[in-house]
This record gives C-alpha cells, structure tokens and sequence, in this order.
C-alpha cells in the first residue's frame, strides 16, 4: 500500500521491532523482569480495577500509570520505526497517539 | 490459577475490543474522512500485524514445546492444506474471472491471489510479478481487506456454530478461508474463544491457544509461499504470455525480494523458544512463559491498532466512485461461491478428529 517505499521496508520494520520486544521479553531468563510494566485489560465490571500493570513487581504504577508507559515506550519505539521508514515524523506521532488511545479505548470499551 | 490463566492468556474473552477497535476504524474512515487523513502516517496494518505476527511465534513456541507431538502433526496437515488450496483456489479464480466476468489477465491473476492466497501482500506480489499497473493490485487489496472484515464478522460465528466439536478444523477453516494475515489470525482468536466457551459450557476444557494457532499456522504457511508464487507466475508471464527481451525475465533474486521478512522474525522467535523451553527444567519454562506472556500483551495491542487502522482504511464509498462494483462481484461469488467452502472441506479432510490437548494437561 505504500508504492513509494523509501528507506527500509515496513516489512523488515516489523521483523526489527518484534524482536526488540521478544529479546526484552526473554529478560526474565536473565532474572530482569523488563516489561513488567505492560498494561493489561481485564474484563472487568469495575472500571477503576479493569487497568494493571501485567507483573506484580510494578504494581506501585497502577493501571493508569501502567497504560500510560505502554503508550510512551510504544510511541518511542514506532517513531523511530517510522524515522527508519523515512515517514514524515511529526505526522506519525500525532497519528499513532490517535490510533493507540482510540483503539485501546474501544479495547476497554469491549472488555 | 485463574489469576494465571488471565495474565498470560490471549485475552480472548475481550475481543468485543477488537470489533470495537474496527467499528471505531470503520466510523473515522468513512464520517471522519479528513481525521482519517490526519492520521494518515500511522495508519499502517500491516506493520502492526506482521510486528504482532514476530510476536505470535514465540507464544506459539512455547506451547508447541510443551506440547510437542500435536505441534507437529498441525504443521505437518497444516502444509499439505495448503498446497491443495492454492491450486485448487487460484485456478478457479482466475478461470472465473476470466471466463464468466471477461476480465483480462492483467486483472485477473491479482484478483485470483488476492482471493484465494492471502489477500493484500498476494495480489501486490502478483500484480509485480506480471508486471500489472499499480492500480490493478491496490484495487484488489482494497477489496480483500473490506471482505476480510465481512468474513471475520460471520465465520468464526458460523464456526462455532457448526464446528464446536471439531475445533482444530474451525482454526484451520479460518487460516485458509479468511484473506489478510489480520482478519485471519482475529477470526481465529475470536473462533477459539468463542469454541472454548461452548465446550467449557459443556464441561470440555481445552487448552487456550490451538485453534489460534492453528489458524495462524496455516494463515502464515499460505505467506510462505506467496514469493514462490510470484516467481512462478513472473516466471511463467515474462516466458509465455508477454514475451519480452532477454535481460528481462524472471530471476531467482526475486523470489527473495518479494518474500514476506516478517515470516523470518516469526519462525526465528518460534525456533529460538522451541529451544529454549524443549526439554528445560520447569522452573526455566515458566520463566520462558511468563516472558512471553509478556510480549504477548504487546502482541493484543498491536492487534488493537491493526483492527483500528483496517477500519480507517476501508472507506467504501471511495471505493464505490472508482467503480469497482464488477471486481467486487467476482469476489463476492468466489468467495461465497467456493472459497469458503473448499477451505472448510479441506480443512475437514486434514484437521477432523485431532483435538486440542485439555487445559492443564
């Protein structure tokens, strides 16, 4: 969908950016618990218990907190995905902020 | 154990959020048009489901190390399906097409990958190897992701309908009849919980994660060969059909340059867990569970943006004045007409009577 491809392909964007997050994720052989922090959306009856933090190590953050650094290290990680891909930055962070929070709302909206 | 069960699952019992997330893509996209523009930038699908893709192989590792002997006959059936899908699909296709709709060959060939391979990355491949215009397979892609989003509203409703007590063919059924590597992988998520929720009521409780797997496997064996395909075909158009100088044809390099990378993150994250987990200690495959537990809530959220971002890019009524509505009929007729249901007899013939193992077994 993207005929003008420039820089590298979001198709080895994808295979960078999932590994970074599996070789992370494989931290707690290592015995670091790195992405503990991730949200978690339980389905819920409580709004105010449907957010928390995946791993009880971080529980000091709680739900909000925890959504909220999901989004930051995601914007993070897919703005210098998009740098990689040579899109225009400004536009891609703005966009993506809609994306997530949009989606992720329908995502606690449905659950 | 049910606090557990929740962290580390799939999560599937919230996927009325992913039809939330696509019904809030489907109302930007077509009220919000110039919002839709706006976020236009991160509007990418397929960056975010081939990354939740990379993701997926190391879930699907983990289960498959624990689970060895069923792991291998799902990939083993999972191949063989395949391979008869592809020539039975794309030769119907692309003969009604051409024969019933008078289609040319430069329409018809993208329309026939794209119906009946895997949808958007099929019909570009196709349309590059014969040497399309752009147009042609941006057409068809359009048309596979709206369909795409018809088929996962319906058949993994039809799926546990019909299929409850055959779960592993009702994966299989959505790897190979639901086109797009998102909508294939979420009919599957969605088929799963939905199955599982029907035998727990029934007192049958199977693990979590081998209908998804399933139809991710077959969903991404179908990817795998989309670069053999294309060489075929370029193979095939630049030798046979629009014979053009020498230096012209077809050559091996492309094969590489059209194959899908994000197969290579996912079979690499499946392998390096696989190893990892076969045969280690408990104690280290829990750890190994636990992380991939973790990454795999970055997969369900990358899932969440891909449902979103398909819904903001499908805006029918453009598609409508770009006067697509005789493509769409092919479509709809395949389809409908067979797709479907030859993807479900051969997913019957290859998946019936193997079962998903029991939870905590």
């Amino acid at each position: 969908m993207n005929p003008v491809a420039k820089g590298i392909s979001e198709d080895w964007l994808s295979v960078w950016i999932g590994l970074l997050v599996f070789v992370l994720a494989l931290g707690v052989l290592g015995g670091t618990d790195m992405l503990g922090w991730v949200v978690t959306t339980s389905v819920w009856t409580d709004l105010s218990k449907a957010l928390n933090p995946v791993s009880k190590a971080y529980s000091g953050l709680g739900g909000v907190g925890a959504l909220i650094a999901t989004y930051v290290a995601l914007l993070v990680v897919m703005t210098a995905g998009a740098a990689a891909l040579k899109a225009d930055l400004k536009r891609f962070a703005l966009g993506f902020t809609a994306v997530f929070w949009i989606g992720y709302l329908s995502w606690i909206a449905g659950s | 154990m049910q606090r557990f069960g929740i962290s580390w699952s799939l999560k599937l019992t919230n996927e009325g959020g992913f039809i939330l997330a696509l019904v809030a893509g489907l109302v930007v996209g077509n009220f919000f048009p110039s919002f839709a523009a706006w976020m236009k930038e991160a509007v990418r699908p397929e960056l975010y489901i081939k990354t939740a893709i990379v993701l997926l192989g190391g879930f699907l590792g983990i289960m498959a190390a624990t689970q060895p002997v069923l792991a291998k006959s799902v990939l083993l059936r999972g191949l063989a399906a395949i391979i008869e899908a592809y020539l039975i699909y794309w030769a119907v296709v692309y003969f009604v097409a051409r024969k019933w709709f008078g289609f040319s060959r430069e329409w018809a060939a993208p329309l026939a990958s794209g119906i009946s391979i895997c949808g958007v990355s099929a019909a570009i491949a196709t349309g590059g190897a014969i040497r399309a215009r752009p147009i042609v397979p941006i057409m068809v892609a359009s048309l596979v992701v709206i369909f795409a989003v018809v088929e996962l509203l319906i058949l993994p409703f039809a799926a546990n309908a019909f299929l409850s007590h055959e779960p592993m063919v009702a994966g299989a059924w959505m790897g190979l009849a639901v086109k797009t590597d998102g909508a294939a992988v979420a009919s599957g998520a969605i088929a799963e919980s939905l199955i599982l929720a029907s035998n727990a009521a029934e007192g049958v409780n199977y693990a979590k994660g081998w209908i998804l797997g399933t139809a991710a496997t077959v969903k991404i064996f179908i990817d795998i060969f989309i670069g053999i395909w294309a060489f075929i075909l370029a193979y095939i158009w630049t030798n046979h059909i629009e014979v053009r100088a020498a230096g012209d044809k077809a050559k091996i390099g492309e094969i590489w340059e059209r194959f899908p990378k994000f197969i290579l993150g996912y079979v690499l994250t499946f392998v390096v867990v696989l190893v990892l987990a076969y045969g280690a200690a408990p104690e280290a495959t829990g750890k190994i569970r636990a992380g991939m537990g973790e990454a795999n809530i970055f997969r369900v959220i990358f899932f969440i943006m891909t449902f979103f971002t398909i819904g903001v890019m499908s805006n029918f009524r453009k598609l409508w004045e770009e006067g697509i509505g005789k493509l769409a009929a092919v479509y709809v007729v395949c389809l409908f007409g067979f797709v479907i249901w030859v993807g479900l007899v051969i997913s019957w013939i290859f998946f019936a009577g193997v079962k998903p193992p029991l939870a905590g077994g």
